[in-house]
This record gives structure tokens, C-alpha cells and sequence, in this order.
């Protein structure tokens, strides 16, 4: 008892106190899941079945050898002394780690309601670490994802790319100012309300309550910004939301545009052209009917997620039942991956809302693959091509000497329904186990 | 009289309708690699199949002159697929009342409801249709297969099995619904009883009255009951009724045959759980009224925990579509997963998968699930029993389905590849001989799968 | 030897005793202490006294002055005349609550979500009787908040829970209040997200035309309170004091080792609730996890009115979790103090601060401690102390 009391602090005021000098007496705290990695300097070698780097080369039997959180070879029978051997047997296959090119992760955060034009806000600011969401989409072989704001508002702000093992520093933060994220079709009206008779008393009395609406409040969005971005040169006052819009149409920027159905896959194509702005299409569910029109337009298109049998192809989910999101996804077409890849567009894919879930990307791939996408272009789609996309390709998307070391054990051949992965791997570092 | 005629009707249902589906006498599938499931792998063999069973299977078998022939060469056969059973096909799963067991799904079931179609498609070959588990008893299901007009020509069995539910349903404490199902089976028993006694009492006054008379033309029946009357009433009073024994259908009213023929065990039963604590309620009341050993559970995601008593039981489950159990660790804030099949085949617990049609795209196909709880670190193999002969087992049709051997039913599917590779599709169907499904011709799928002209647009 | 008249000790019930220490009031004039809160100089003998500082005096004498302590120490000469009361226990400074919604229902202005100009103390009913449950566990000053309900519901004040009504408001704007935690924002009102909450911050903070409250914590001058929950809005809410230069407390994160992992690199102090019965293991051992760190840490019960704050039971349920006693007791006073910028007043026992004093029967993290008298400004205060 008396011990306890004996310990003295003599200064009081602790604003003065040097909180750094004293850090390293601080005991076990939460721990850094990669700080292991960084500083233990021992390498890691990987031996399994099958290496594919996602360059087009195959090595079997392959290794990797990971040092410091980079790559340091890839090949067949590599030996390094010293290092770490993990055996994943003859079935198990490495690839580099999958990259979520759309996750729309709502349990993250809501959204923000306020108003539909945010173009300042950054999904960046809420995100957190502590989220479930990460290990799910581990789980899918994911270690590098875009995270995209939702899509209720009609401009919801700038998306993140993380890496999917958060630090307790922002070193897992690749981009917190990605692309700014619009949204086209029926939801971002959603919930908003005509006020017919009474008092205006909720924040959801307002425009867009249809599709129109919506392209309306984007169209009035950029246009407004037009007209600011020359009344400012003349200077006028600063708007800082106009700026954002009115600097991205200066800089021919990148728009993120959620299209589902044709007519808003269109719109979203509309618009980029009428402000300048080069195009990414997030899901497209519709693409397949019309594959010249996305290629025509140069638009980046990332597809997916698909869930269901289609409606009016084969019975199940009808029209005008379920919410605008199920209305809107149902009209998929389960080929459609295969069918764009034999149109010649190149694109990535993403499983939005379902990233973090038994349908991510994983099994989205599988899906696309069992619907006729060949294998290497299912892989490029979740590797390579998303990197390129998002400015990260220097660093993930292939096994490369010198690239992060982020990489999926499967348990069999990728993307097939009966494997899983089985290890991942970020920046050098196993996850957990994956089993069960 | 009338039970001779009952089991000849369903000994009648039982056998393959040939006629029904028009199907040649004779087909041959040639050239395949042929998974029998019970026995040996074949490559490069041919299956013949006449009047709806398997005939022969093996290499350089000889087909027949007449036969039709299915060319598989590459492809791969297998038994068709069991569903074990579900509530769909059906005008609507539950009934308002809780208790229910004189109720089946034959006024229910619609034929052509896609449900069926779909499931051909998916080469889901024999299914139990069964009430749904938002009862207490919820009354008899059939086994059918995915084809014909009426519920007769679709009808495998008749007596599929009785639709019990140990999982309280909605709106109702568990202690309320598992009260409610031991008193129908209390009152059930009263009623039999009841019953039994009126018999008894019925056929002495009836012996009193015409013994003297009948009794040179009723001896081989009476012989024994004349001999002592005295000593059968001493033994009346001693040892209580076993109205199992006393009564035979035909002293039963149609709302009690159903329940009677599962106490005396003739009848399936699968018992429903949805949570790990019902599994306990379950055995306990399936063994009390001696139903145990015709028991299946239908099983929630939840139930892996209570695998040890489902093994002491001896009991086989159904699996949900969706077999992953999902639970946020309440000390740690983990969330856990664990895989239903993996848990089940690691303890030797007999069990079936299943599928839906109302899920997402990898739980409407039995072979996408085998393919998923493969993933899941299941052997192939026993994913393959548990979705051909451990649900025709279950549905105690082991001896006739579920597998490829010479004298069970001509049900089988021929498979572009291997069953649990990805990009495999079922391209033929054969249901009791007659060739109900081919790939090349349907439609809708080539639709969805973009080999229609149009391309879905 | 003088005892302690205890209102609550003997068998008798509770208001024969309150009629029996009436008459001892009255009969024995000075040997009792309830007598004794009317005179301005006494000495206070206890076996052991707890400054506030970490430090541990035995057999310590306590001079108190004109509701001031004048001298603490071993061995100190009495001077003549003064009444002497011995203590055969623990004597500590008064405990500190950093956030409490005591004194009224009105503190909520529910208009909009940021109102930084709106103060606590001038919507304050001193009379509310949480203020007297709080004194009973031995709490003399509490920092009362608005209650969770906005993003900026405004500043709070620093509100003794006994004494003269004119000088029980220590401090009337001690720090600005903000919400980045779900409770503070509502789906019918702007914002409805932590993103959104960023930047109307951002927006508000970048304003030359912000209100005087938020330009006073724009300049360092006010505390900011930010309430953060989960490790993203802790994280959210280093990275806003970063940018905005707020000197920042960060209130009630649910896991505190992962909050001191953020906090730690921008010297932000913590502000921890209470540890409650129950907890979740993962909670009980991020607790834990801060053992004997030097990271200044407080304790708010986040009450909302109430019978009791339960402040010094979850900093017991704490060091039972492995938070070091000392880091605990000093949380609870000197460090509390320290972070509302009143360590010249409160939370300490030395010459000059408040003579805010609770006296214990044992060891005050010692979850079978009862608290047996509690003084605020050198005047007893507590009629009949509670247990915790």
C-alpha cells in the first residue's frame, strides 16, 4: 500500500511536460500490426504450388521472398539462408494481393445527408481502423481497396485508397484525397421528400426526388462552378465548394461517376464530356448492352458487384419490388464480364457495398470466371488494372522486385469456387490466420 | 384391407413412371467419366439405363440397338442431385395454426411455379417439399422431382416427412412453443388412447353379442380371445393399452393418421432448430415418443455448437444455404466464423447440404455449395455425398437414389466438367430414365449466360 | 482524542441521528466537526495524506485558513489556539469530474448542431441535487457539459458542488465542447457523418467571422473538449487539433490504450470514463494497457444527472484492470485539475489551493473504501457521506 503512493510526480502541469522524452517508458500498449515487420529484419520466404506475378509469368513450384515489407525475389526454388520459411504446400497458389477497385463499405460511416453536393468532404476523415470491415476484406484477398463514399448524395465527396491493414500512424492511408465520387440513377433521391401540405420541418425537403433531379443538381453543380471560377478570376469571393468543382474541371480531373442502368451510364458519359472531365464508371451494371458506347467515351468502367440471377431474364427479383439499390443491381447480366472483355474494354472489378462480405472480390472473380472471363483477365481485372487506376501501380498490383509486399496464398487454383484464400499478406506481414 | 392398398399405392408412386415422361425404354449415355458416388469412378465408361433404371455401367459396354443414345465423350456424369429438403414450389410455407400434422403440401404444391423449372436447371433431381418452419407441427411434405403437371406424375413418395419445429416461431417464448409441442403430442397420445379403449370395448360387446352365433365362422380370428376371456380381462386391467398396437388406420380420422404413423415410426420426421439450444429440446422429445431414429434435423447456422449431442444422438443434419456461422466474439469484438460443413464432416456427423432459390448467386445451385464448402476445407468426396446420397438417405431413399448403381433409378446429370470446377455447367438432365433437360435448348439460360443471339440485351 | 461525529455511524435511524447530531451540534459545541465547519482556522490530523501529486505524507498534519490550505506535512507546528481534528484515515484533495451534465435539463439548445456560443453556465440550476450526489462520493468540482446531442453544443464551466452560491462557479467558460462521436450527430440535421462533422469543423475553424468562443480556441486559449468514441474519431480528432491548433482533451475513447497510440505523439491527454461492472474484457484490458503511463489522464463520468458518478469506483475498477494506483488517484484530482488550466486552485493539497478535502476510512482505490467527510472552501459540506 504505502508503495503505491510513492511514486512522485513533481510536475504538476503537464502542458510543459516533454511527452516524448518519456515515451519509452510507457508499457504494452495496442500493438502496431506491421510494426513487427518493420522492425524485425529477418526475411520471409514463401514456397508454395504455383507463383503467379500477374505479369503473365507462371512459376511452379514458386517462392517469394519478402524482406522489410518489400519484395526481394520471385521465382522457382529460390534458397535464402537465414530466412523464415513458410510452406503452403503443392495445391496452394500466390498471387499478388487483390485490389478492391470499389468498396463501399456503409458500415464504415453513414453518409453524409446534410445536403446532396459535398464535394469537400473526405471519406479519409471517418474512417476506422477498428472496423470489422478490414479483416473482411482480407478475408476476399483484398490487401489494397478505394474506398468510395456512398452514393446517397448526388456529389458525396473524395473516396480513400487504403491499404487493408490499418496502423495506429496514417502509414496505411495511400490517398486520403482520391477521386471525387458522383452519383447518377434513382438513389441519391432517395428518402428526400416533396413537401405537399404542413411545415417543411425535416432536412430531406429538397431536391432531386427523381433522376432528373439528380443530374439537374450535378449539371447545376458544375455550371455554378463555371460561372464562379470567372467571377473569381475577377476577383470574386472565395466559395470554397464551387472551388473544388471549378479546380477539377481546370485540371481535366478524374469523376467517379456510380452509373447502374444504361440511361445513367449515358448520363454519367453526358456529363464528363459537358465539363471536361475524364471518366470512371463505378458497377455499370447495364454496361453489357451497350460496350461501344463506354469505349467510345475512353470512360474507366469498374464492374460489379453480382449477386443475383437478373430479373426478367430468368424470374426471381421483379421490378418494383425491393429498394432502388436491388431494383437497380437486379438488372445485372451474369455474363456481362465476359461479354465486355470480347467488346475490348478493359475493366476492373469491384464488389461495392459487398467488398468486405463472402461476396467480395473473391467472389466476384469466381463469378466472372464461371461465366466465361478468362482466368489472367479476371486477374488483371483485381490486380494490374485497378492499380493503374488508382496511381498505386509502382507499388502493388504484380510481384515485382522492390514492390510492397502484398500477397494472397489461395488455397488451390484463384478463383475457382472451391478454393479460398489462405494467407494474406500486407507490406510483409501475415494477417491473421484465415482459417474457418 | 385398406393399408394393403396403401402400401401398394405407394409402392405404385415409388416406382419410376416411365409413361409419364414418355421415356424411350432404353438410353445410353456414352463416353463419360462416370462418378458413381457409392462405388468406383469410371473414365471413359457408358451408362445404360432401361424402364427408367440403371442397368449397367461400365467400359466398353455394348450399347444397344434401340437404345438412345446421349454422347457425354468429355463430360461427366453423376447421380442427380437431392435437395433435402424446402419450402418453396409451394402457395405458401407456414400455416396460421400452429399445429398442424393432418396438413400436406400435395394441396399446396405448384407445378409450375419456376421454382421447379429453375431447379431442373440446376440438375436438383429428386427434392422434399416440406412446410416451412414457422410452426409447431407443420404437417407432411412429399418428395417430387422437378418435372410433370400434376403433383401425382411429380410424386417420388408420398410420405416424405412430418415438418416439426423445436425452434420457437415468431412472436412465441421458446418455453411457450416447446409446451405447445409436447402437448400435442400429450393430447395426441389421450386421443389414441381413447381410442384404443373404445376398440377394445367395441369388439367384446360386439364378441358377447355374436359370439354364439359366429362363432364357427370367425375361429381364426377369435381363437384366442375365446379361449380365456377371463385371463384377457385380468390382463386388460394389468398392463395399460399400447394403442400403437391396437389401432390400425382404418380406426383412425384423416386428421390423425398423419401423427400416427410417425409414433409408430413409419413416417420421417425432420425436426427443426434454429439455435443450438433447441437441439437438446429436439433429441429429448424425439426420443420420448420413439421418433428418434427416423429423425433428420433441419438446422440453423448456430447449431455447430450443440454437434457433440447431435453425434450422441446418431442423428444426420440439413445444413442451411447458407452455412457459415457468423458471430461477433462478446469479450474480444472479433467477429468469428465458422464453416457448418467443416465442423460436421471433421466430428463424422452425416449431413446434407442445401440451396435456395430466394438466396444469393452461390446458394441457389447444390454444386456451387459443394464447390463452396470445399472451399471451405471440406473433402470433395463428402461434399459429393452431401448432395447426392446423404440427402437420399435422409429421405430414406438410399436404396434407390442418390448414387450410380445397377438397379436404382435412372436419375443422373451429365456435367461439362468436373462437378466443383468453376466454370462447370450441368448440360443434361435424366430423371427416371426419360432425358428432361438439356443445356443447348434452354432458353432463358443461354439468355443469361450470353450464348443467346442477342446477348441479353 | 476528538472523533468524528458520524451521522450515519450509529444504529439508530437516520433521523434520530439526524436529531442526535443536532444536538451534538449544538451541545458540544467545538469537538465536533459539523460544529467545526463554521470556524475559519483549523488543523486536520490524519495517518496518512494523499496530495494529489502522486505523493503520500504519514501522520500528516493539514492547516487550513480561511477555506485555503496554508501548510501540509509531517510534523507541522500547530498554532495556538486552533481546533485540532484527528483523522484515523486517508485525507485527499476533492475529486474532479472532466464532464458531467449536472444542474438542469435546459442544456441542450437543439436548433443546430454547431452553437459554440452558448455557455453552460448561464442555463445552470446550482440546486440540482445531482450536485449534492456527486459531493457525497467525494466530488468538489465538476466540469459541467451540455449534454452529447451536438456537434458543438457549446462551453462548459467548472462548478463546485457545495459552498457559497457566489463563488461555486470556478470557472464559467473552461473549455469549448465538440462532438465527433455518433451521439453528437442526428440523422435529420446537418451533419449527419464524421466526414461531414470534419469539415463543417473546418469550415467553422477557418472563418474570420467564427464566434468569440471559437476564435478564443482557435488561439489556444480555450480548451477544446472533443469527444471521440471509436479509433476513428479519435484519429479524426488528433488530426483536427493538428489543423485547427486546438488545445485539445480527448473525452471517453472506448479503447484507451488505442486512444494513448494516437494521442500520445500530439500530447493530447486523455479523458477516460469511469470503468464500469461488466465491462467487456477487450475494454478491461485497454485500461489495463496504460499501466503506469505519464500521459496526463482524467476521469469523466458523462453522467447526465443522477445518484452518483461513479468516478472513483471505475478508476478502482481500472487499477484492478492494470491501470497504476498512483496514475489513477492523480487523474482523479491533480491531473483533472491540470487539464481545466485550475491546477493553482484545485486538485492538489499545498499552500494556497482550496481547502477541498474528502476524508476516507481507507484506501481511496480500495472498492470497500467509504468516503466519512468531505469539505469544500475549509467548510464541511456533505450531510451524511455515501458509500462510493
Amino acid at each position: 500500500m504505502l508503495a503505491l503512493f510513492t511514486l512522485c510526480f513533481a510536475a504538476l502541469s503537464f502542458e510543459a511536460l516533454s511527452l516524448e522524452a518519456q515515451g519509452a517508458a510507457v508499457p504494452k500498449l495496442a500493438e502496431d500490426p506491421r510494426s513487427a515487420a518493420s522492425t524485425d529484419t529477418r526475411p520471409i520466404l514463401i514456397q508454395a504450388g504455383a507463383v503467379i506475378d500477374a505479369k503473365g509469368q507462371r512459376f511452379a513450384p514458386g517462392s517469394v521472398l519478402v524482406k522489410d515489407g518489400k519484395i526481394l525475389a520471385v521465382g522457382s526454388g529460390l534458397v535464402a539462408e537465414n530466412a523464415e520459411l513458410r510452406e503452403f504446400g503443392a495445391r496452394a497458389v500466390v498471387t499478388p494481393g487483390l485490389i478492391e477497385a470499389n468498396a463501399e463499405l456503409e458500415p464504415l460511416e453513414r453518409a453524409e445527408e446534410g445536403v446532396e453536393i459535398t464535394p469537400r468532404l473526405r471519406l479519409a476523415d471517418g474512417l476506422d481502423p477498428e472496423s470489422r470491415a478490414w479483416a473482411g476484406l482480407r478475408r476476399n484477398g483484398v490487401t489494397s481497396a478505394f474506398l468510395s463514399p456512398s452514393g446517397r448524395s448526388v456529389i458525396s465527396g473524395r473516396g480513400a485508397v487504403v491499404k487493408t491493414m490499418p496502423t495506429a500512424d496514417d502509414r496505411w492511408i495511400l490517398d486520403a484525397a482520391g477521386a471525387l465520387k458522383a452519383t447518377t440513377g434513382q438513389e441519391p433521391s432517395g428518402g428526400n421528400i416533396v413537401p405537399r401540405f404542413g411545415r417543411p420541418n425535416s432536412i430531406f425537403y429538397r431536391r432531386p426526388t427523381t433522376r432528373m433531379g439528380v443530374t439537374w443538381e450535378f449539371r447545376k453543380a458544375f455550371s455554378d462552378a463555371q460561372l464562379y471560377a470567372a467571377a473569381r478570376q475577377a476577383g470574386g469571393p472565395l466559395d470554397p465548394d464551387a472551388q473544388v468543382l471549378a479546380d477539377l474541371m481546370a485540371s481535366k480531373g478524374e469523376i467517379r461517376m456510380r452509373a447502374r442502368l444504361l440511361q445513367d451510364i449515358r448520363t454519367a458519359i453526358r456529363l464528363a464530356e459537358e465539363f471536361g472531365l475524364r471518366l470512371v464508371i463505378e458497377e455499370g451494371i447495364e454496361s453489357f448492352r451497350s460496350p461501344e458506347e463506354i469505349l467510345a467515351a475512353k470512360a474507366k468502367l469498374i464492374y460489379g458487384p453480382t449477386l443475383f440471377q437478373p430479373a426478367g431474364i430468368v424470374f426471381g427479383f421483379g421490378f418494383g419490388g425491393g429498394s432502388v439499390r436491388q431494383q437497380e443491381t437486379d438488372r445485372n447480366y451474369l455474363a456481362t464480364p465476359a461479354r465486355l472483355h470480347a467488346a475490348g474494354v478493359e475493366f476492373a472489378l469491384g464488389s461495392a457495398e459487398y467488398a468486405a462480405s463472402d461476396r467480395g472480390l473473391a467472389h466476384q472473380a469466381a463469378i466472372a470466371v464461371h461465366f466465361g472471363l478468362p482466368r489472367e483477365v479476371a486477374l488483371r481485372a483485381c490486380t494490374v488494372v485497378p492499380a493503374t487506376w488508382l496511381g498505386i501501380d509502382k507499388r502493388v498490383g504484380t510481384l515485382e522486385v522492390g514492390k510492397d509486399a502484398d500477397l494472397v496464398v489461395w488455397s488451390g487454383e484463384p478463383f475457382e469456387l472451391a478454393t479460398r484464400p489462405v494467407a494474406v499478406m500486407v507490406d510483409g506481414a501475415f494477417a491473421d490466420a484465415q482459417e474457418d | 384391407m385398406s393399408k394393403k392398398l396403401l402400401t401398394f399405392s405407394l409402392l405404385s408412386l415409388v416406382a419410376p413412371q416411365a409413361g409419364a415422361f414418355q421415356a424411350p425404354e432404353k438410353l445410353a449415355i456414352t463416353g463419360a467419366k462416370v462418378i458413381t458416388v457409392s462405388g468406383e469412378t469410371y473414365e471413359k465408361a457408358n451408362v445404360l439405363l432401361e424402364n427408367g433404371r440403371i442397368q449397367a455401367i461400365g467400359k466398353d459396354l455394348e450399347v444397344p440397338w434401340d437404345a438412345k443414345v446421349i454422347d457425354a465423350s468429355g463430360k461427366v456424369v453423376m447421380p442427380g442431385l437431392v435437395l433435402a429438403q424446402t419450402n418453396e414450389g409451394l402457395d405458401r410455407p407456414n400455416e396460421n395454426v400452429p399445429v398442424t400434422p393432418f396438413i400436406s403440401v400435395l394441396d399446396a404444391l405448384n407445378p409450375v411455379d419456376a421454382f421447379f423449372e429453375d431447379s431442373l436447371r440446376e440438375g436438383h433431381a429428386t427434392i422434399l417439399v416440406i412446410p416451412g418452419n414457422e410452426t409447431v407441427i407443420g404437417g407432411t411434405g412429399r418428395v417430387v422431382k422437378p418435372f410433370g403437371l400434376t403433383v401425382e406424375s411429380m410424386t417420388v413418395r408420398v410420405d416424405g416427412g412430418m415438418k416439426i419445429s423445436a425452434s420457437p416461431r415468431r412472436g412465441v417464448s421458446a418455453m411457450a412453443h416447446v409446451a405447445e409441442l409436447r402437448k400435442a403430442f400429450v393430447e395426441f397420445r389421450d386421443e389414441l388412447e381413447v381410442a384404443a379403449e373404445k376398440k377394445l370395448a367395441g369388439a367384446k360387446s360386439e364378441k358377447k353379442a355374436e359370439a354364439p352365433k359366429a362363432a364357427g365362422e370367425k375361429a381364426d380370428d377369435k381363437k384366442a380371445d375365446e379361449k380365456k376371456p377371463a385371463d384377457k380381462k385380468a390382463e386388460e386391467k394389468a398392463a395399460p393399452v399400447d394403442p400403437l398396437k391396437v389401432l390400425e388406420w382404418k380406426d383412425l380420422s384423416a386428421r390423425q393418421r398423419a401423427l400416427f404413423e410417425v409414433l409408430n415410426g413409419r413416417m420421417p420426421v425432420f425436426l427443426w432448430c434454429e439455435r443450438a439450444m433447441d437441439v437438446a429440446h429436439a433429441i429429448e422429445i424425439a426420443k420420448s415418443q420413439g421418433f428418434l431414429s427416423r429423425t433428420t434435423l433441419v438446422i440453423g447456422t448456430e447449431c455447430w455448437k450443440a454437434a457433440d449431442e447431435i453425434k450422441a444422438a446418431g442423428l444426420s443434419v440439413i445444413l442451411p444455404s447458407d452455412f457459415v456461422h457468423r458471430e461477433v466474439d462478446p469479450l474480444t469484438g472479433k467477429e468469428r466464423e465458422t464453416s457448418l460443413p467443416k465442423v460436421f464432416a471433421s466430428k463424422g456427423i452425416p449431413f446434407a447440404l442445401n440451396a435456395t432459390s430466394r438466396g444469393a448467386l452461390l446458394e441457389r445451385s447444390l454444386l456451387l455449395r459443394g464447390a463452396s464448402a470445399v472451399a471451405a476445407g471440406v473433402e470433395p468426396a463428402t461434399a459429393l455425398r452431401a448432395i447426392t446420397l446423404e440427402p437420399a438417405r435422409m429421405l430414406g431413399l438410399g436404396d434407390s437414389h442418390g448414387s450410380l448403381e445397377v438397379g436404382k433409378a435412372g436419375t443422373l446429370l451429365v456435367l461439362s466438367g468436373d462437378p466443383f470446377r468453376t466454370g462447370t455447367w450441368v448440360e443434361e438432365v435424366v430423371i427416371d430414365g426419360a432425358h428432361l433437360y438439356s443445356r443447348a435448348k434452354d432458353d432463358r439460360l443461354q439468355r443469361l449466360t450470353g450464348d443467346s443471339k442477342d446477348g441479353g440485351r | 482524542m476528538m472523533r468524528l461525529v458520524d451521522s450515519r455511524g450509529s444504529s439508530c435511524s437516520r433521523s434520530t441521528a439526524r436529531r442526535v447530531s443536532l444536538w451534538l451540534g449544538s451541545a458540544l459545541a467545538c469537538s465536533s466537526v459539523l460544529a467545526s465547519a463554521q470556524e475559519a482556522t483549523f488543523a486536520v490530523q490524519a495517518k496518512k495524506v494523499l496530495t494529489g501529486t502522486g505523493e503520500a505524507i504519514d501522520s500528516a498534519v493539514v492547516l487550513v485558513e480561511n477555506g485555503k490550505i496554508r501548510a501540509v506535512g509531517a510534523g507541522l507546528a500547530i498554532p495556538a489556539g486552533w481546533t485540532v481534528h484527528q483523522h484515523d484515515g486517508v485525507v485527499m484533495p476533492g475529486m474532479i469530474d472532466l464532464g458531467a451534465t449536472l444542474g438542469g435539463s435546459e442544456l441542450l439548445e437543439n436548433h443546430e448542431s454547431l452553437t459554440p456560443d452558448l455557455r453552460v453556465a448561464e442555463g445552470l440550476d446550482l440546486w440540482d441535487p445531482s450536485f449534492a450526489a456527486w459531493l457525497g462520493a467525494g466530488v468538489t468540482s465538476v466540469y459541467v457539459i451540455p449534454p452529447t446531442g451536438s456537434v458543438i453544443p457549446g462551453s462548459g464551466a467548472v462548478v463546485k458542488t457545495a459552498g457559497a452560491a457566489a463563488q461555486r462557479i470556478v470557472a464559467a467558460e473552461a473549455g469549448l465542447e465538440i462532438g465527433l462521436n455518433a451521439g453528437a450527430r442526428r440523422r435529420d440535421r446537418a451533419p449527419t457523418s464524421v466526414q461531414g462533422t470534419a469539415l463543417a469543423l473546418r469550415d467553422l475553424f477557418g472563418s474570420p467571422e467564427a464566434q468569440a468562443s471559437v476564435q478564443r480556441a482557435k488561439r489556444g486559449e480555450l480548451a477544446v473538449f472533443a469527444h471521440a468514441d471509436g479509433v476513428g474519431e479519435v484519429r479524426l480528432a488528433a488530426q483536427l487539433a493538428k489543423e485547427l491548433g486546438w488545445k485539445a482533451r480527448l473525452v471517453g475513447p472506448a479503447l484507451p490504450d488505442q486512444a494513448l497510440a494516437i494521442a500520445r505523439g500530439a500530447a493530447i491527454p486523455l479523458v477516460l470514463r469511469p470503468l464500469d461492472y461488466g465491462a467487456e474484457e477487450r475494454t478491461r484490458r485497454s485500461y489495463g494497457a496504460l499501466g503506469a503511463t505519464p500521459h496526463p489522464l482524467g476521469f469523466a463520468s458523462l453522467a447526465q444527472g443522477g445518484a452518483e458518478p461513479g468516478l472513483r469506483r471505475g478508476a478502482a475498477l481500472a487499477v484492478r484492470a492494470g491501470l497504476d494506483p498512483a496514475i489513477a488517484l492523480r487523474a482523479l484530482t491533480g491531473g483533472a485539475a491540470a487539464m481545466l488550466g485550475l491546477e493553482a486552485r484545485l486538485g492538489t493539497i499545498a499552500p494556497g489551493r482550496d481547502a477541498d478535502l474528502v476524508w476516507l476510512d481507507g484506501d481511496p482505490l480500495d472498492l470497500g473504501t467509504r468516503i466519512v467527510a468531505v469539505f469544500v472552501d475549509g467548510k464541511r459540506a456533505d450531510r451524511g457521506a455515501e458509500g462510493h
